[in-house]
Parts: structure tokens; sequence; C-alpha cells
């Protein structure tokens, strides 16, 4: 009975573990393969060991593109991840504040694509919103798509603008699970609101908080469309991420074993900081509870 | 059929014989009409054979090619967008043969690079794609991806120059066919030009002077951008031609270095341009912001294929009357008068599986009407040297004449003469260029290092 039961129980992932092998599992191991491969797409592949490995470590374009995509993941956590939970926070409870939730909701609707072109036409240096305004002031117009390291800041804005609603939705599900009682409680005994918000709110919200940083991480690290679509990594790869380096060499220039490498690199990266941080993270947990 | 053909071919054949037995019987005078006479009935009745096998097989083509969709993959799909003309082909075939095309546009020419190069070694590759001649040609054909279309160049070879054939044949074998070709002059706003009583510059002093004019008057004389990345060779190619057009191509062909003195000589002219202020910011869009700072008269003149007339400045509501052209000095007297010419592939893949509806379809459009419909659509030249072309705006007419009549030097576009490797590579640095053009020496040795790695590779 106890194994019937086993059995039924594996019948019911089947399914799922089926899609997993197929669509993830079977392209994730191929692509590993292929790293080690020299391969234009079309020809046969050609094996090369490590090559494709080591001739990552001496591209200086490889570690634009690592630094370029630290910075996403950085001034992720720093604008997107802490800006949502302000929001979050100083929306709860206000007047309007359904009106302001969807206001800052909107633009996650709003597919990268989209999102991209809408921000080209802003940072457009002749017809653009942003540079009409400067030239209104009369200040000169600045290229923000072309100006370096200017160029990765104005993509990281919109990223914000983009990622802010997401992120403030996640953190006010937190803020409505933390119970009123402690919150009032410490109120009673007299601790400040900024006292009640970094001793009470703040690691209540921690489960929360775990989950939206590991999602903004992963994300920031695998950013790709919105890049892609305002400035192709440019202008001489300037703003490239490893998504996008990634994309260039496996499509652009039909390095297909090259590209690999890279998408193996940054999958291990992606997991291995993932992992750090949610082991860490789980640990504290379970002392606080 | 064949039966029917067989027996009119047999009862021709007999009555030869017959004529000759009786010319054996008869004598020689009497025999002598007699023979003519059977050898006219025997070639009345071959031609009724071969006339009838025509008019079947042309039925039995219309019956096995009707309902027929071909794929034609392209990257035209966003600005410029010529999927109405591609579209209009496909109706013309339709209504002749009964095969529809399906054109599939991409907007962005990486991924269509991509998509294309994916599906052509698969069952499911396009039957027909856009592409680009020479060295992004070479590469395909070299993995046996192209279906050779030697046959349909035969049959149209008094309509095509030699040159164009070349251009499309690899190793003796031709492939694709080109839909359109295309001249980079430089356009430029009539009305600016007039207001500041300047004319078309027939040498690169007068080409500064009308620049030095239009600056002083606030107007920016050229756009330049890095968007998008490839229309950073655009001057590079011309720089490096006015220098000297072998040089230009020893370069794409890897005789020479990019670190060569000429080479480097033809960065400075465009860096002292640069310096002088005479390009836009790099920071606009070649086909949004240039047409319209065209258009209002904030930039003077933009270079660009003979394609940008009609798709990008006439859609973006430039009015003919604006638009005046001219071919651009060459810096250097010594290099003569050139002109870039781009070539507009279609190419037929290996794998398609309608291969030979695809090539009853190459074939009509390689003839003079078939290849006259994108043309006219687009006010392009067509490359059948018997299409017409009564529908090309006057101004083409006039870049055509003078590129004829003045003995101008075609050469072959960056883009599609210098391996493809290296032009990935190299218009980023070329984009580096733009924007930081201080650093010439730097840029000049990654470049060198670019093309010594692919042509070490590839002696």
């Amino acid at each position: 009975m106890k194994y019937h039961n086993k059995f039924v129980s594996y019948l019911y992932i089947l399914p799922s573990f089926l899609l997993v092998f197929l669509l993830l599992l079977v392209p994730m191991f191929q692509n590993i393969y292929y790293s080690f491969f020299q391969w234009n797409g079309i020809a046969e592949p050609v094996f090369n060991g490590f090559s494709n490995y080591i001739q990552l470590f001496k591209d200086s374009n490889f570690f634009t593109s690592l630094i370029n995509t630290i910075l996403w993941v950085v001034i992720t956590l720093i604008f997107p991840v802490f800006g949502g939970l302000l929001i979050a926070v100083f929306l709860r409870g206000i007047k309007f504040g359904n009106f302001f939730k969807s206001i800052f909701y909107i633009p996650i609707t709003i597919s990268f694509v989209a999102t991209g072109i809408i921000w080209n036409y802003m940072y457009s240096r002749q017809i653009g919103v942003l540079n009409t305004f400067l030239d209104l002031i009369g200040l000169d117009k600045i290229s923000w798509l072309v100006n370096v390291p200017l160029n990765t800041f104005s993509l990281l804005i919109t990223w914000t603008w983009q990622q802010l609603g997401i992120n403030m939705v996640l953190f006010l599900m937190g803020l409505t699970s933390i119970p009123v009682e402690q919150t009032e409680a410490a109120t009673i005994e007299g601790a400040s609101k900024w006292q009640t918000f970094i001793h009470i709110t703040l690691p209540m919200l921690r489960p929360i908080t775990t989950v939206v940083i590991v999602m903004a991480t992963a994300n920031s690290f695998k950013v790709f469309d919105l890049i892609y679509v305002m400035t192709r990594g440019g202008p001489y790869r300037s703003s490239e991420t490893l998504a996008v380096t990634m994309f260039r060499e496996t499509f652009t220039m039909s390095n297909m074993g090259y590209g690999a490498a890279i998408s193996v690199v940054l999958s291990i990266i992606v997991v291995a900081i993932s992992a750090i941080y949610l082991r860490t993270m789980v640990k504290k947990d379970l002392l606080y509870y | 059929m064949k039966k029917g053909i067989f027996f009119r071919l047999l009862i021709a054949a007999l009555s030869i014989i017959t004529m000759l037995a009786a010319y054996g019987l008869t004598g020689c005078a009497q025999a002598e009409s007699v023979i003519s006479e059977a050898v006219e009935q025997a070639e009345e009745a071959v031609e009724e054979a071969v006339s009838t096998e025509a008019a079947t097989e042309e039925t039995e083509a219309a019956k096995d090619y009707s309902g027929t969709v071909l794929s034609l993959l392209h990257d035209k799909g966003g600005n410029p967008n010529y999927q109405p003309y591609f579209e209009a082909m496909g109706d013309k075939t339709e209504e002749l043969f009964g095969i529809s095309i399906e054109p599939v546009p991409y907007p962005t020419t990486d991924v269509f690079i991509a998509t294309v190069n994916a599906a052509l070694s698969t069952k499911d590759a396009p039957d027909m794609f856009t592409w680009w001649s020479t060295w992004r040609m070479k590469d395909l054909i070299d993995q046996g991806l192209l279906a050779p279309t030697t046959a349909l160049w035969d049959n149209h070879k008094d309509e095509y120059s030699e040159g164009l054939r070349n251009a499309f044949t690899f190793d003796g074998e031709a492939y694709g066919y080109s839909y359109t070709q295309e001249y980079w002059p430089v356009w430029y706003n009539k009305d600016v030009f007039a207001q500041y009583n300047l004319e078309e510059p027939t040498t690169w002093a007068e080409f500064e002077a009308v620049c030095d004019t239009l600056l002083e008057n606030g107007i920016t004389p050229m756009a330049q951008t890095v968007q998008a990345r490839w229309p950073t060779f655009i001057m590079f190619e011309q720089f490096v031609i006015g220098e000297d057009p072998q040089l230009y191509v020893d370069l794409c062909e890897g005789k020479v270095k990019y670190s060569d003195p000429k080479i480097k000589a033809a960065f400075e002219v465009w860096k002292g341009l640069i310096d002088k202020g005479y390009f836009t910011d790099p920071g606009i869009d070649y086909f949004v912001d240039a047409p319209a700072m065209f258009n209002s008269g904030e930039v003077g003149m933009i270079l660009a294929g003979t394609w940008y007339y009609e798709s990008v400045l006439i859609a973006a509501g430039v009015t003919e009357e604006q638009i005046g052209a001219f071919i651009l000095p060459s810096q250097k007297e010594s290099a003569g008068k050139n002109i870039v010419l781009e070539m507009s592939p279609i190419c037929v893949s290996s794998n398609s599986q309608n291969l030979e509806a695809t090539m009853v379809a190459v074939d009509y459009f390689m003839g003079a009407e078939g290849n006259e419909i994108f043309a006219k659509l687009n006010k392009a030249y067509p490359s059948n040297m018997n299409s017409n072309t009564d529908f090309l705006p006057e101004i083409k007419v006039k870049i055509a004449d003078t590129v004829k009549n003045e003995n101008y030097n075609i050469l072959n576009r960056y883009w599609e003469a210098t391996p493809t490797p290296i032009c990935e590579e190299a218009v980023d640095k070329f984009a580096e260029f733009i924007t930081n053009p201080e650093k010439l020496d730097q840029i000049l040795a990654d470049l060198d290092v670019i093309a010594d790695k692919f042509w070490s590779e590839n002696k």
C-alpha cells in the first residue's frame, strides 16, 4: 500500500518532470556540451576542449560585460528593490493608496521591448522629452544612450521604472502578513515609527525580502531584451551585459561554442550567488523563528 | 501525353523512310521534292509535338504548383519596410503560377541572421530569403545551404551585366538573384542649399566649402550615427575609397592592414571633419531622427543608399522637391570618381521543401517583367537591364546617368565586401572611433588584430 502510494505520487509529478527534463535539462546539458566545441551553427562542431573558456578569460569585452552585469545587480538591489520597499511602506494605508499602487504597477505590464522603444524615444536627442526639457531650460542636449558610462545608467533608470512595481507588490504582500498586534504592542511600549520599522517590520519582512532579492538578482543577471532594444550593447560594446555578450557571440558572430561557454559561466555565477544567499537567509530565518 | 508525342514522331520518321524508299525507286529529280515535303511534314509533326508537350507541361505546372505557399524571410520589416513590396511580388506569382509567397518580416538584422542561420540546415528552411552578396553569401555556399540558380541566370544571360552575375557566382555556380541594386550618393536638402546659394559640390574643396557655409548658419552639414551598429561603416568606406579605391579593395581582401598609413590617412580625414563639427551627434537614429532633421533643415546632407530616398525620406514626409543628390567627391583627386554599390540578393535554400516551385518563381522574378515589380514599388533600380525604368524618379535617373556617363568606378559595399567576422567586429570599432576619435591608434591596432586573426585562419 505504501509503495503503491509512492508510485502514484511519482505519476503525479511525471508530466512536470518530463517538461522540465525535455525543455530545460536537455538543452542545458546540450549547451554545456557545445561549450567545448568550436561551432558556427552550420558546419560540423569541432572539439576544442577548454579553449572557449580560456579565450573567455583573455577577452577584455567579457570583463566589460561582467563589470556591467555586476553594476546591474548592485543598482537593481539599491533602486528597484529598496525603492519598491519604500513605496510599499509609504503607500500602505494612505488615501488614494490603490490609485498610486496602480500607477507604480502599470510599467511591469508593458513588455520589455515596448518599454525599450518608449524609453528610446524619451532619450532621443532629437525628439526626446528629456532633451526637449533640457533645451527649454537652456542646457545642452545629452546623448543618453551614447555617452559612456551614462548609457548604462540610462538603461538602469528604465529598468528601475519597470521593476519598481513588482517589488512594491511583493513587499505589500509581506507587509499585509505582519500581525498588527506586534506593531501595536511596540507603539504602546513607546517605540517610534522608525524603531518599529527597523525592529519589527523589517525582520518580519525577511522571508519576502529573500524572495525579492533572489528574483531581482537573477533577473538583473539575465537582462537582455531591454538592452538589446535600446543600445544593442553599444556603442562599441560598452553597455553589454553577459546575456547580451552571449547573444552577440552566438547569433551575430555565429560563435556557438563561445556563446555557450559564456552562458555556462553566467549560469554558474547566478546559481552560486543565489545558493549562497538563500542558504544564509534560510539559516537566519530558522534562528529567528 | 508522352505516348501521343511518340506516335507523332514515329509517323514522321516512317514518312521520311517511305519517301527515301520512293527516292530509290523513282529517281532523284522527283524524289528531291518528295523528300523536302517529307522533311517539312516531319518538322511540322515535331513542332506540333513539342508545342503540345510544352502546353501540356504548362497546364501541369499550373496544376502542380497551385496552392503552393513559399516562405520569404527578410529583415526589412521595420524601417525601411519592404513587406508590402514582397507581398505584391507574391500576388503576381499567385496570379501567374498559383504560387503564393508569404513574406516573413524581421524588424532587426541580428535576429534575422540568427533565424536564417538556424533554419537553413533544417527541413524548416525558408524557401527564399533576402541576404547580402559576396562574403555574406559565401559562408552559406561553403556549407551547401544555397541552391544554385545557374540555369536561371543562363535563361536570362542577355538581361544582366557580366559584373553583376560574377558577384553572384562562386566556383562556377551562380546563387540567388538580384532583386534590386542601389548606389550610395549624398542626399541633400534643396531648400537649405537654395537658401544659402549652395550648389552640388563636384570637388572635395567645394564639398568642404558647402559644409563650412552650413555650419556657419547653424546647420549640421552631415548625419552620422553609432545607433544600430552597422551604419558606422558608411563614412569609413567612403573615406578609404576617397583615398584610393584599390586600397579599399585590398583592405577588404586582407592585402592591406588597417594600420597602413593610407588607411590611417583616411581616418584622419574623417577625424578632421568630426573635429570641425561637420557631423550630427552620433546618438541620433539614422532612420527616425536623421530624416526628421533633414526635413526640418537642421541637417543638410545624409550619405545613404538610393533605397533611403523612397523608403526613409519620402516615407518620413520629406517632399520630392526638397531632395537633391550628388556623389561625394573623393578627398584625393588621384582616387578618381567612385561610388559604392549595394547588391540585394534573394537566395534560395537548398533545403527548401518547394524547390521546384521556388525556381519557377525566381525565374519569373529574374525576367524583365518580374524584376520590375519590386523596383517599381520601391522606385529602385531593377537589376535586369531589360526591365522598364520609366517609374524611376528623376533624381535616381540622374544618379544612374552620372555613374554611367562619367565612368564612375563602382565598388562593392564594405558590409558585403569584407569577411563577415571582420565586419561585425569592425563596425563596433568604427563606433568607438566616432565617439572617441582621439583613440585612433589604439583602434587601428585593434582592427589589425581582428583582421589578422581572420586571415590567418582563412588563408
